[in-house]
């Protein structure tokens, strides 16, 4: 995201136009995170719950889904309150993972 | 930093939405990695019970640790004059 604008053509926006950059970043980011998270909803889920396909989905499997969908989400949540935790901790001890250790 | 303070307000802006994008993109690598450990059960629970919450939570901060572990280790990699 850094290279995309240098600094020089950001000066010359208007305010109204400033406004329009960050609602579009927040738009786009948006987007790309709902992208990612269903993708990888699918991936998981199907590889948990589609183990052995019949010749319809069986109510065993739907049930699958659904649990695995709701609980997916559920770690989603707790895993960002601990990270978010986390980064606060780090934060007051002052050091560590400023420069944003990066799981890649 | 920017001597106009709008200018300097839409930078922070511009920064904090960078910053909550990467914090973003650390929750989904996590929750991919820590959900294939945790939920090693052929099929997932009803509930999300108390032995899974430690295992995300202890999952997410394990993770960190170890990434925090190996940037050290590849510093004194560097110092000792390993080659890359």
């Amino acid at each position: 995201m850094e290279q995309l604008m240098d600094i020089e053509q950001l000066k010359k926006l208007s305010p109204e136009q400033q406004e329009q950059v960050i609602l579009g970043v927040k738009q786009q980011a948006a987007i790309a995170n709902a992208q990612n998270l269903i993708t990888e909803l699918s991936e998981k889920c199907t590889q948990k719950c589609i183990t052995a396909p019949g010749s319809s989905l069986s109510g065993g499997d739907k049930q699958c889904l659904q649990r695995c969908m709701d609980r997916f989400m559920d770690t989603w949540n707790l895993v960002s309150t601990t990270l978010q935790k986390r980064l606060q901790e780090e934060m007051q001890r002052g050091g560590g993972m400023l420069g944003g250790s990066s799981f890649s | 930093m920017a001597s106009d303070p709008q200018l300097g307000r839409f930078l922070q802006q511009l920064q904090a939405e960078t910053q909550r994008q990467k914090f973003t993109e650390q929750v989904h690598t996590l929750t991919g990695r820590c959900w294939d450990i945790c939920f090693t059960d052929y099929r997932p629970p009803s509930k999300l019970d108390g032995k899974t919450q430690t295992c995300v939570q202890n999952c997410v901060n394990r993770m960190i640790d170890a990434s925090n572990f190996m940037v050290e280790h590849l510093q004194k990699m560097e110092h000792t004059g390993a080659h890359l």
